[in-house]
């Protein structure tokens, strides 16, 4: 191999980027879970692994940077470092959210105002889209970016129905407007962190063909 | 491929199925490519992929060596350089060459840029002075030597010399301008001068540059030619070809994966 070096720092990146979406899953799938659950101890742990994508995020930014200052990566290369660069973000954002649900725990006041089966399926489903989408970036899956980013309009149809309810239950019941309007900014970060997922795809597609498209 | 990327109306040189041969060696195989006017067209490609050769042919500097064979259309505006009726030397003064390392005569720098035009017959001693300080002003050395015309060219700097051969070439008024790596034996700094240099001729010229430098053939040229073991693998705009290659074998090499 004529630049061994260069395709071991590609490697890193590469490996960077999957062990943090591993990471970012496993806080959201924690994150929902422990909102579902109203379990405040998985709520703390959950916000603190945040810190570990935080790094992952800088690691990320460091090692792309420096192959761009100092390999002049070209061509398919340069497309790979710069899809990690932008998946990184969306990483990084992906995380803040499942955060940012965890961080509602302590906000319900006397359990939830109903089953939360909808929002439980719409996390199940943001999960699965980012686990794809990592699949896909590591097998260079254009089928598969294609195929996950469909699943958005899942999310987006189920965000709307859930939307849609508490509104009406909102309407006729007062009491239930804290906890109402807390569980309607969980959706709507899951609905966003099925958009970042998409984003994600995106990526995969530009850094293996080269085509922009928009899939949001 | 070619034929799409560039219009007709823009083709300054029009080469057809271009064929060349160092006694059995098959050097050039079956090129057809378009070069567009006032654009800045990049070789690129591995030691020995035939790019210098190519490049030469567009002025027949092939003609020199004794055991070369080519066939095949060269068009020039559309008249195939290769003619029996045509001059060389005339040939040469519409499409001028910068060669690798630079080659000042051993004279003035004054009498350097007007070498040519005398040779071709100007004679009137204030158009000589004229056209001197024009080509040198159009290199970007007027501003570095006009107080020193008289000065040996051969006390200039190695990048100060290149802009001589630039301006030596510009005084004769080409069309085209060939340039054969001519960044290869600068420094940074005047590397950076004469790539800004190329940039501004080709408003007034076409070029068409062999580099062995892939980060400049991105950074001054227009379109791109990947050149590989004789043949023209790919031809492309050049963001295209640096963003995203067609063919594998352009990726590899620019990538860094052979070559």
């Amino acid at each position: 191999m004529v630049r061994e070096r260069y395709e071991k720092e590609l490697f890193y990146l590469k490996q960077n980027i999957v062990d943090m979406g591993d990471i970012s899953c496993q806080i959201i799938q924690n994150g929902m879970k422990a909102f579902i659950d109203l379990d405040h101890e998985l709520a703390r742990t959950t916000i603190e692994m945040d810190d570990l994508v935080d790094e992952k995020e800088v690691e990320v930014e460091r090692s792309a940077f420096r192959l761009i200052a100092l390999q002049q990566p070209m061509a398919g290369d340069l497309r790979f470092i710069t899809s990690c660069i932008k998946m990184s973000l969306d990483l990084e954002r992906m995380s803040d959210l499942a955060v940012n649900i965890a961080q509602l725990v302590e906000r319900i006041e006397n359990g939830h105002i109903k089953p939360l089966v909808d929002t439980k399926k719409m996390g199940d489903i943001a999960v699965s889209m980012l686990r794809d989408s990592i699949r896909a970036f590591e097998t260079s899956d254009v089928e598969l970016a294609k195929r996950t980013a469909k699943e958005d309009d899942k999310i987006d149809r189920l965000f709307y129905s859930v939307w849609m309810e508490l509104i009406e239950m909102m309407a006729e019941d007062q009491s239930i407007i804290i906890n109402a309007s807390n569980l309607l900014f969980v959706i709507r970060y899951l609905e966003r962190i099925g958009d970042h997922a998409c984003n994600i795809c995106q990526s995969v597609i530009y850094m293996v063909n080269g085509e922009r498209v928009e899939l949001n | 491929m070619t034929e799409k990327l560039i219009k007709d109306s823009d083709i300054a040189i029009q080469i057809n199925d271009l064929n060349l041969w160092y006694g059995t060696t098959h050097a050039l195989k079956d090129i057809s490519i378009d070069i567009p006017r006032n654009k800045v067209t990049s070789l690129i490609g591995p030691s020995g992929c035939g790019k210098s050769t190519f490049i030469r042919c567009l002025n027949r500097m092939n003609d020199l060596i004794r055991s070369c064979r080519i066939e095949g259309e060269v068009l020039v505006d559309g008249e195939n350089i290769y003619d029996d009726n045509v001059d060389v030397v005339e040939l040469r003064k519409r499409v001028g060459m910068v060669f690798q390392k630079p080659n000042p005569f051993p004279m003035s720098i004054a009498d350097n840029i007007s070498y040519g035009p005398r040779i071709h017959g100007e004679k009137d001693k204030k158009r000589l002075e004229s056209i001197t300080e024009e080509a040198l002003s159009s290199a970007a050395l007027w501003d570095e030597v006009s107080d020193r015309l008289s000065k040996s060219a051969l006390d200039l700097s190695g990048g100060q010399q290149q802009r001589l051969c630039i301006a030596r070439t510009l005084a004769v008024k080409p069309e085209i301008i060939l340039f054969d790596e001519p960044c290869s034996a600068l420094d940074p700094i005047s590397t950076a001068k004469i790539e800004e240099l190329i940039m501004d001729l080709k408003n007034e010229y076409t070029i068409v540059i062999v580099t062995h430098n892939m980060q400049q053939a991105a950074r001054i040229s227009d379109y791109t030619a990947y050149f590989l073991l004789g043949e023209l693998i790919e031809y492309g705009d050049t963001e295209q070809i640096f963003e995203n290659p067609q063919e594998k074998s352009t990726e590899d090499y620019i990538t860094g994966r052979f070559g």
